[in-house]
């Protein structure tokens, strides 16, 4: 019995825990070929790892509702987060708020309008936000040079930039960010609706649960939290330049994967989000300091991706099928 | 399998014989003492059935007797926990008994649900079954056309079902004829058995049907029937066999018979049979707590009137499939709105309690306690704070007094026995407070006592002024009811408020056809049905003209050139997508692995030829590898694809960290070089997109297409899921490879980041040419169309003097309308 449970545990927990261990043995490995083992290189990874994780939490949400949905307007969300928050504040502290409020407006409007492709004109999650994704870079191109982007206002700087004890405080916010998606999905009717959707739609709806309501409210926290992220990246680049947010596509991905985050949907997992994009980072960072060109890191990030999938997949296919005709034998 | 065939081939010998002359005695099957257990329940009890060469015999019983059980397995679907198999009075081996051994040995089912492709023509679908016939390379198609019109004609002469039409434009009852008859060509056919094979035909065609049974019945060929229609089965049955609760209540000469007896047999000694015991006393009535439907319609619904209020428990029954779960879905998905819909009225929460608990019911990743919870949990405000104590406070009461077997309500949903999983269901009614509660028959596959334990708790909820909305397939719960309704082909044939009732009014009355059945078959309105590509090619016309209009020099031949260079690359991409995407799958990585190509090609290539052969060829096996992978492990396609992509790039990096590079001139010479015709890149285009179409609709291309909609009913027919796979993946990863070269013969360059928006436009492109993510619904044309599509929105924007900055949204805009279109049009084809 305890064999079993110790097993269903780790098939739902065991990528992120490879994840943290493999985390823990990274940041071992660097300290013993770089400058020894300290928190310090430990917290610099976590540091540029929030970022991600901020986007990834968002791309959680949306692979939750399951049925492979992706949300690919993220990275577009991201560029143009940091185009109107910089543009807005133009540097002053006094503007920031307005921004922020404009900066969420727009995610609202981009995650109704994803919402409505996918629920009302029945295009597939990954092909409307495609679309919507280049919507906005567009928009953002056009209002480029109508802006300057350049010039940072002081507060949000000091949010990417203030150490409390060495700590940086966004990975504290970010780490907030974890706990409040972490409690919403686990103990709201928000959450449990959008987990029960995401296993099976079908029966979410015989349940009661409001499909539609919550499907809409998911892409619109996803695109709000996109264009949050993207205040905060520029403000740690020190401005907004088109095409920042690429780089957020395929790894948000990524990150939530490695974190134990289900594709198909249903399961999601906060804190394996935050463990995937650190573990991401040290992976990077590590292969820097081993001095491995770029190639070499985005072909390990790849492996890595493919091994905790098949590590996830504990057990072979052909085992589970037998078990699976067996259930249904047992409804006919 | 070798002793099997050789068994095989003497049976063959053998049945030639016995054609001659009258059936020989000994029967073609004997089943001995059959018993199947689906835990709890004993669903084929030491049942023994002996099926005479050329008989016809008709296998009955009511609802949950157990018939459809015993036909699987005697069709290898289902393994039979006691008894022994005689084909031909040679011993079958059980243990290993499957539905290709069956297959082997003469035995076919057309079953209730079809098993056909619906992405695939007629003909192609007796193809991808009956292959062993249908053995040519080239003409296999007339071939096959000719099988399925030969079968098709035998058996329903003057059909009118065109063999080269596409499965989706038939009609059910066409459908059911393809099934039939794809089913009766095969020549190996020993044994065929039609479960409910008129269910869905009309008149004449059931009567065609007959005729052809009895026919072959006589040149020796044996049928098990199974119908509901007694009438039917006197007309042609040889004998009978009643089953009752998973045991064999009666068989006899069809002679002896008649069907009053028929269904005085299926019911006599059923638990409860005769008139049903009123119950002892009716729970008080709570009009606040109603249903009220007055002549309400739906499309399987037909003129809908009763009324039913709190304190009631509403019996709803009839055959299966005649109305009563469309009829018990209408009021949920009613109740569950503000306004009532004319002709239907609901005062009271609703509650559903779903039947399929695998495909309806639980969340298989969750506790019992939120399988418990959820209903309640969804109807709160969405963003309070539910607490762990909420959530058990809520579950407990019902928890305890369900008495479900388990470790407590943390444990896994999946760890409880059906009979227990269905205990949550109801409890997650119940917990959810809901004052209407609609069972969609739940007690199937549960064991007696938590049978018992269920009846008295529908009595209690009723006691308690709810309503009750009960569906059930067996019959002898109706006795539970205070009122009943009986439906037939979505009428109310019958209400009773349980007084005097029998069982065999309430039998009659569900099997008497009232004529509902339709004269004439029903053919779907002929529209002129436009390819799938359509909206593509316009799209694509429409931009092109305008472009020339702006531009006329792109009406020369050379212009025309120029186009061709400017989408080539992506055209390939897009086929090699295709091919993905028919299978119900996405490649994340094509963009990446045609950079990758591209880079080695100019870099590697050209420096070291051997070298960079090597590369590009490991390169290339990587994609049947990666299909493989995807068929052993069942992990996400997506997933592996997206890793890939970050292998290929990070390869295409380490080899060319900068853009540069030359693309061997070998290369060069024979992909991009002009000759008076036209530019080799042109005819090589061409050239492999007829290789795509053909190889598509070539005997395995049809396979794969096959493959991408019905993956059960392809593997049941023979055909490796893992050779698919792997075909596949090796497809989409040589149109990519080309669409690499391609790149490096056009720039003469290489840059590994350069071909990086290929992917996403080649899904692109796949979708407005056409496709579906899901389904197998794909064509190569319209991809190819999408493709040169979204590169001419580009074109098009440079001309009118747009920035570039443009192309992309407009290309996404575009993407957006055509699909909304494809809506639209899809929206209207289903009035």
């Amino acid at each position: 019995m305890k064999n079993v449970k110790a097993k269903a545990f780790f098939s739902r927990n065991g990528s992120w825990i490879l994840a943290m261990l493999g985390s823990i043995v990274l940041w071992i490995l660097m300290g013993l070929s770089g400058n020894g083992i300290t928190i310090r290189s430990l917290i610099d990874n976590a540091y540029t790892a929030s970022f991600l994780a901020i986007a990834g939490l968002a791309q959680m949400l949306v692979v939750t509702t399951g049925r492979g949905a992706i949300d690919l307007s993220i990275p577009g969300m991201i560029t143009l987060g940091a185009y109107v928050s910089m543009g807005v504040c133009n540097g002053s502290n006094v503007m920031i708020i307005p921004a922020i409020l404009l900066v969420i407006l727009l995610g609202i409007l981009v995650g109704l309008l994803n919402s409505s492709m996918v629920i009302f004109l029945g295009i597939p999650a990954i092909i409307a936000t495609m679309a919507m994704n280049y919507i906005i870079v567009t928009g953002t191109m056009l209002i480029n040079n109508t802006f300057n982007v350049f010039t940072i206002p002081s507060i949000l700087k000091a949010i990417v930039q203030t150490r409390v004890m060495g700590i940086p405080v966004i990975i504290g916010i970010v780490v907030i960010l974890a706990l409040l998606i972490h409690f919403l999905l686990s103990a709201t009717s928000y959450g449990k609706s959008l987990l029960a959707m995401g296993q099976n739609l079908e029966a979410a709806r015989l349940a009661s649960v409001k499909v539609i309501k919550i499907e809409v409210l998911t892409y619109v926290f996803a695109s709000v939290f996109a264009g949050i992220a993207g205040a905060l990246i520029s403000a740690r680049v020190s401005g907004a330049y088109l095409g920042m947010g690429d780089n957020y596509q395929m790894e948000s991905i990524a990150c939530i994967v490695i974190g134990g985050t289900l594709m198909s949907g249903g399961r999601a997992n906060a804190f394996g989000t935050l463990v995937g994009s650190l573990f991401l980072y040290l992976t990077i960072s590590s292969m820097q300091l081993m001095g491995a060109d770029a190639g070499i890191q985005s072909v390990v990030k790849g492996a890595l991706i493919i091994a905790l999938l098949l590590v996830g997949a504990s057990e072979n296919g052909e085992q589970r099928d037998s078990r699976r005709h067996k259930f249904e034998a047992e409804q006919a | 399998m070798m002793k099997l065939s050789i068994e095989v081939n003497h049976l063959n010998t053998e049945t030639n014989r016995s054609y001659e002359g009258t059936p020989t005695t000994a029967p073609l099957v004997r089943a001995e003492g059959f018993r199947v257990v689906y835990y709890p329940t004993v669903a084929v009890n030491r049942v023994s059935m002996a099926i005479p060469r050329g008989s016809i015999v008709a296998l009955i019983g009511a609802n949950g007797a157990g018939k459809s059980t015993m036909i699987k397995a005697l069709s290898g679907i289902v393994r039979c926990d006691e008894g022994d198999l005689y084909f031909d009075d040679n011993k079958v081996d059980l243990q290993h008994y499957s539905p290709s051994m069956a297959r082997a040995l003469g035995i076919r089912v057309v079953h209730q649900e079809l098993s056909l492709c619906k992405n695939l023509t007629v003909y192609e679908n007796f193809f991808i079954e009956q292959a062993q016939i249908v053995k040519k390379t080239f003409g296999w198609r007339k071939q096959a056309k000719e099988l399925a019109k030969a079968a098709l004609d035998n058996v329903f002469p003057g059909n009118g079902i065109d063999v080269a039409a596409g499965l989706n434009d038939l009609s059910i009852a066409q459908q059911q004829m393809v099934e039939i008859a794809r089913a009766t060509s095969d020549q190996n056919m020993r044994l065929l058995i039609l479960d409910e094979p008129t269910s869905s035909l009309p008149i004449e065609q059931t009567l065609q049907l007959q005729q052809y049974l009895t026919k072959t019945a006589r040149e020796g060929m044996t049928y098990i029937y199974i119908s509901h229609r007694l009438k039917e089965i006197m007309s042609i049955a040889d004998s009978v066999f009643i089953m009752q609760n998973g045991n064999e209540k009666w068989r006899g000469g069809v002679h002896e018979t008649s069907e009053e007896h028929m269904l005085k047999m299926m019911v006599e000694g059923m638990e409860g049979a005769g008139t049903l015991e009123a119950q002892s006393e009716r729970p008080e009535h709570n009009s606040e707590i109603g249903v009220h439907c007055e002549c309400y319609n739906t499309a399987t619904l037909h003129n809908i009137n009763f009324h039913a209020n709190g304190g009631q428990i509403l019996g709803l029954t009839g055959l299966e499939g005649n109305g009563q779960l469309d009829l018990l879905q209408e009021i949920f998905r009613c109740g569950g709105k503000k306004r009532n819909k004319a002709g239907i009225q609901i005062q009271g929460r609703v509650a559903y309690v779903a039947g399929d608990r695998k495909k309806e019911g639980i969340f298989p990743l969750w506790s019992i306690l939120d399988n418990q919870a959820i209903t309640k949990a969804a109807n709160t405000n969405l963003f309070r704070y539910l607490s762990r104590e909420w959530l058990q406070n809520s579950v407990q009461y019902w928890y305890d007094k369900l008495h479900i077997k388990s470790n407590g309500t943390s444990a896994g949903i999946t760890s409880l026995s059906g009979g227990n999983q269905q205990k949550v269901l109801i409890a997650r009614a119940l917990v959810a407070d809901a004052n209407i509660i609609l069972l969609d028959d739940p007690t199937r596959g549960v064991d007696q006592p938590t049978k018992n334990a269920l009846y008295t708790l529908f009595r209690e909820a009723a006691t308690s002024g709810k309503l009750v909305i009960w569906r059930t397939s067996d019959d002898a719960e109706l006795r539970y009811c205070t009122d009943l309704l009986v439906l037939n082909s979505g009428h109310i044939v019958g209400k009773f408020d349980n007084t005097n009732i029998s069982h065999e009014t309430i039998i009659s009355l569900s099997f008497e056809s009232n004529n509902e059945k339709c004269e004439k078959i029903e053919v779907k309105r002929k529209r002129l049905r436009a390819p799938l590509f359509t909206f593509a090619l316009i799209a694509l016309l429409v931009i092109y003209a305008i472009c020339s209009f702006q531009a006329p020099l792109l009406l020369s031949k050379y212009g025309l050139q120029l186009m061709v260079v400017g989408f080539a690359s992506l055209a390939l991409c897009a086929l090699g997508q295709t091919f993905i995407i028919g299978l119900g799958h996405v490649d994340l990585g094509v963009g990446a692995f045609c950079g990758l190509v591209n880079v080695i090609c100019c870099t590697t290539l050209y420096d070291k030829p051997i070298l960079g052969t090597i590369f590009l060829l490991s390169a290339f096996l990587a994609y049947p590898l990666m299909g493989y992978i995807i068929h052993k492990r069942r992990v996400p396609a997506i997933i592996v694809t997206l890793g890939m992509s970050f292998i290929w790039y990070g390869l295409a990096l380490s080899l060319q960290s900068m853009p540069g590079g030359t693309c061997p001139t070998w290369i060069r010479t024979v992909f991009y070089t002009k000759t008076p015709v036209a530019n080799t890149l042109f005819i090589w285009l061409i050239a492999f997109i007829i290789i795509a179409i053909v190889f598509y609709r070539s005997r395995y291309g049809t396979v794969l297409r096959g493959f991408g909609n019905n993956e059960t009913a392809m593997v049941n027919s023979g055909w490796s899921r893992a050779k698919a796979y792997m075909s596949v993946y090796a497809l989409a990863g040589a149109f990519t490879f080309m669409a690499g070269i391609m790149t490096s013969s056009i720039n003469n360059a290489s840059d590994p980041a350069a071909s990086g928006s290929y992917t996403v436009l080649s899904v692109a492109a796949v979708i407005i040419g056409g496709g579906y993510f899901a389904g197998g619904v794909v064509t190569l044309f319209g991809a190819v169309c999408g493709a040169a599509t979204l590169t001419m929105i580009g074109v098009l924007l440079g001309l009118l003097k747009v920035s570039t900055d443009f192309t992309a949204s407009i290309q996404g805009l575009v993407l957006i309308l055509i699909l909304s279109l494809r809506l639209l049009k899809r929206k209207e084809g289903r009035v």
